[in-house]
């Protein structure tokens, strides 16, 4: 409601004032949209097995022998022994910053990490091994799935965009 | 990946390796253990390549070594591309425009065949056989668009040709195995299709309660694979007409 009134108010001020001067206090545009999620070079590198946990946002499934990968969007892969489809154990969660798709080769399983394809050992999915990373292969996320939205622009100094998250935003450059 | 035509090809490839030797009539040539992704993926093995898609190119990287994947042409395929699928020699991409048919019989450097045009949409494609199910819908991220199941005929592969187009409420993810098609109704649930007749689909059974994604049909055990907003399900498929849920593994958002 705040947001709302402040909206209208700020777009009658932008008819007074004639269009859109972001730099003036009282011209500010406040919409909805989407802000880039960064991640540091260094965290986004950080590819490692951790405990099992609690699946969430689950994305896309990939099965293997006896395990299924299910992948938690852009966090990375949740591995189930599947031995008995009746009883599923979750044993491992590998950790894999901006990961939605993955695939599997005998013990390599290869996946998106960001801009980066990682290639991994994954004899034993409770310490995978990183055996090649090959870094910004895939374009960078320059803009957010959904179209027609505004979103603040990516910049790129501020380290890679993993994900999108809803914001208010204020004064948003770039639309889709 | 994707998907289920495992009866075909995949398991054949897949698994046949490894874990156990499975496959009647597949066809795939890959060597090795490669594992089987749900219909929705946007990386595939095939041989000694790994495809991927981004936004707009295809991808492919030389995997003879698999621990030292090279990458090699990367391909415009356009905007909007949306899935993946290899089979035989051939890889499939769903996209927002339709669905694009690439030979792939030189593996390192994929060449257009056709592209299969309908209303934007987003659509997943599997493949077995002469015959190519579609499904397509509607939304926010898939623009305008309709709710469907398509059969396309693909005999000729330069001119592929929708044979049948069933209505459905808002589909996403499906998979063959055999004479078994599931398809993933996003919120309104899962439903069995009998493809014993591929041109012409018939429903044999809807669950509902459901909220659905995509499936993997592993034809090894009959299990199929369901993940969807609430969790990963589970169910033996041995009796196609009457699903029977194995387990189920809550998934939190």
């Amino acid at each position: 409601m705040k947001n709302s009134l402040r909206l209208l108010a700020s777009l009658g001020a932008m008819i007074l004032l004639g269009a859109c001067d972001p730099e003036s206090p009282a011209g500010d545009v406040v919409r909805e949209g989407y802000r880039p999620v960064y991640l540091s070079r260094a965290a986004l590198q950080e590819v490692i097995s951790a405990a099992p946990r609690e699946l969430k946002d689950a994305g896309k499934i990939y099965a293997l022998g006896e395990y299924v990968f299910v992948n938690e969007i852009n966090q990375g892969i949740h591995v189930i022994n599947n031995q008995n489809p009746a009883n599923p154990r979750n044993v491992a969660f590998i950790r894999i910053p901006g990961n939605v798709d993955i695939a599997v080769k005998g013990n390599v399983l290869y996946a998106d990490n960001g801009p980066d394809l990682v290639a991994l050992d994954i004899r034993n999915p409770t310490d995978v091994k990183v055996l090649k990373r090959i870094s910004n292969v895939f374009p960078n996320q320059m803009y957010p799935p959904q179209t027609g939205v505004s979103f603040d622009c990516v910049d790129n100094s501020r380290g890679v965009v993993i994900g999108w998250e809803k914001a208010t935003l204020t004064n948003p450059k770039c639309r889709r | 990946m994707r998907n289920n035509v495992l009866m075909n090809a995949l398991a054949v490839v897949a698994v046949a390796g490894l874990f156990h030797s499975c496959a009647e009539d597949g066809n795939s040539a890959s060597p090795g253990t490669n594992g089987i992704g749900g219909s929705m993926a946007r990386f595939a093995i095939g041989g000694d390549h790994l495809y991927t898609l981004d936004n707009n190119s295809l991808r492919v990287f030389d995997i003879s070594q698999p621990d030292n994947p090279v990458p090699g042409a990367k391909i415009s395929v356009g905007t909007g591309i949306e899935t993946l699928f290899p089979y035989q020699d051939k890889l499939f991409i769903g996209s927002r425009s339709g669905m694009l048919i690439y030979d792939n019989g030189n593996p390192g450097q994929p060449t257009l065949l056709s592209r299969y045009a309908h209303v934007e949409s987003c659509d997943p494609v599997v493949v077995q056989g002469d015959y190519a199910y579609v499904t397509l819908r509607d939304g926010t991220f898939c623009r305008s668009g309709s709710n469907l199941l398509d059969v396309v005929d693909i005999r000729n592969l330069q001119n592929p040709v929708v044979v049948r187009s069933i209505p459905m409420q808002h589909p996403h993810g499906l998979g063959v195995d055999g004479k078994n098609l599931f398809v993933s109704e996003g919120a309104h649930g899962l439903k069995v299709f009998n493809v014993a007749d591929p041109r012409n689909p018939v429903q044999t059974q809807y669950i509902t309660g459901v909220k659905t994604y995509d499936v993997i049909p592993l034809n090894e055990g009959k299990v199929l694979l369901v993940t969807g907003q609430d969790g990963l399900y589970q169910y033996d498929y041995s009796d196609a007409t009457q699903l029977k849920l194995l387990s189920k593994i809550p998934i939190a958002h």
